[in-house]
């Protein structure tokens, strides 16, 4: 996270009396920012995130009176209401000389040969024994859900939950690494 | 939300019940009122595990979507509400590319590790020796498309040093044809098999064959003004 703005000590000292007990939950809470964000379908919610902090951390020594209490409700409130100007300004008329409209998946195809390059390269560096889970998962993925799950948790010796667990957190990093190949912005991470 | 306690009987270990998976399922594709969206962000933005359990359920809504187990209502909603962020859309391509990759690799060792026990580790690493060089060979599949064509530059010299005869050969090859019984001239013709020269003089009959001398002046001709 680096050294923080000044705006942002004031918020600091609200959320912990120890620094860096402090910066770890502001991570956090900025992590978890850009989650719900992201679930609103906002494009931009690394940019909103940040936005929605430092506007908070701004507001923060200023307040008369002095502001008491848990921060997140609050924190919550000026990140939606940053929200909403957002879709708001997404809805504005397009400019006079505005002459192409791109396709909803333009993107996604210009990229998807990189992102198979990239991917082949992650499971490449991954553990052998993640990779192998992975790819029978998806290998049998043809099977009922419920069925391949339980047989490859008993496989595995451990519970059907875990395994999800499991799944979801090698699913995580390879999706980090694609991230960093593609030379974008690692997933909802602190920078 | 209404969620209970980790204790509650059919939690499971993230602290989901099946009605906690629906309600965030819902929550993603969009289908909430906005007082239960507010509730619900709160508590995101409140509690880690919380994110992550999200987190979890949108990794397995992509799955079945993938897997065509979402309801005609919910895959009108992952399409149009769900996919709008580009990292979902990356993530969507993220696990299509690792059933390309699945469905390519041979069964690794978790789930078939009987089945490997029985056959012995040589043949597995060969398996795996193999999936892995096939993988190489064809990933990305530009590569596919670049051995097309190498393949294809490849016959195309080889049907030009091989196979291929110009007009002009086939032109002279018929005119070997036509004079194989008796050369025209009394001198020797350079490329020309040998054959007598019949010493007649004209008017009298030659042991030609007049067709492939025909082709053979019309393949010359045509040769000759291109």
């Amino acid at each position: 996270m680096g050294q923080p703005e000044p705006p942002f000590n004031f918020l600091l000292s609200k959320l912990s009396s120890d620094r860096d007990t402090a910066e770890k939950k502001l991570k956090d809470i900025r992590r978890r920012l850009v989650i719900m964000l992201d679930c609103r379908g906002c494009t931009s919610s690394e940019d909103l995130a940040h936005e929605a902090i430092l506007c908070f951390a701004r507001r923060l020594p200023n307040m008369d009176p002095p502001f008491v209490g848990d921060v997140i409700p609050y924190l919550y409130t000026v990140a939606y209401n940053l929200y909403l100007d957002y879709i708001d300004k997404q809805l504005l008329a397009l400019p006079d000389n505005f002459t192409e409209i791109p396709g909803p998946d333009e993107e996604a195809a210009n990229i998807k040969e990189q992102l198979h390059e990239c991917l082949d390269a992650c499971l490449d560096g991954m553990d052998p024994k993640s990779r192998d889970l992975v790819l029978d998962y998806y290998r049998l993925d043809k099977q009922s859900k419920i069925d391949l799950r339980k047989s490859l948790a008993q496989d595995l010796g451990i519970s059907v939950n875990a395994l999800r667990i499991r799944l979801h957190n090698i699913r995580a990093n390879l999706e980090k690494c694609i991230e960093q190949c593609l030379g974008l912005k690692p997933p909802l991470e602190m920078e | 939300m209404s969620r209970g306690t980790p204790e509650s009987p059919g939690k499971n270990e993230m602290g989901l019940d099946r009605n906690d998976e629906q309600y965030l399922k819902s929550y993603l594709l969009g289908g909430l009122a906005q007082e239960e969206m507010h509730e619900l962000e709160e508590q995101l933005l409140r509690e880690e595990e919380f994110a992550n359990q999200v987190l979890l359920i949108e990794d397995e809504l992509i799955e079945d979507y993938m897997l065509g187990a979402l309801s005609d209502k919910e895959r009108q909603q992952f399409e149009q509400y769900f996919l709008t962020t580009s990292r979902r859309r990356r993530k969507l391509k993220m696990v299509e590319g690792l059933r390309e990759h699945a469905s390519i690799m041979e069964p690794a060792a978790i789930v078939g590790a009987t089945k490997e026990q029985a056959i012995g580790t040589d043949s597995k690493d060969r398996r795996v020796a193999l999936a892995a060089w096939r993988t190489r060979l064809f990933q990305p599949r530009w590569k596919i498309a670049a051995f097309a064509s190498l393949i294809f530059m490849a016959s195309l010299v080889v049907w030009r040093a091989v196979l291929y005869q110009s007009p002009v050969e086939r032109g002279l090859l018929a005119l070997n044809v036509a004079y194989k019984q008796q050369r025209p001239l009394e001198a020797r013709v350079t490329g020309m098999s040998y054959a007598p020269h019949s010493g007649k003089r004209g008017g009298e009959t030659e042991n030609v064959d007049y067709r492939a001398r025909d082709l053979s002046g019309s393949l010359l001709l045509t040769a000759a003004s291109d």
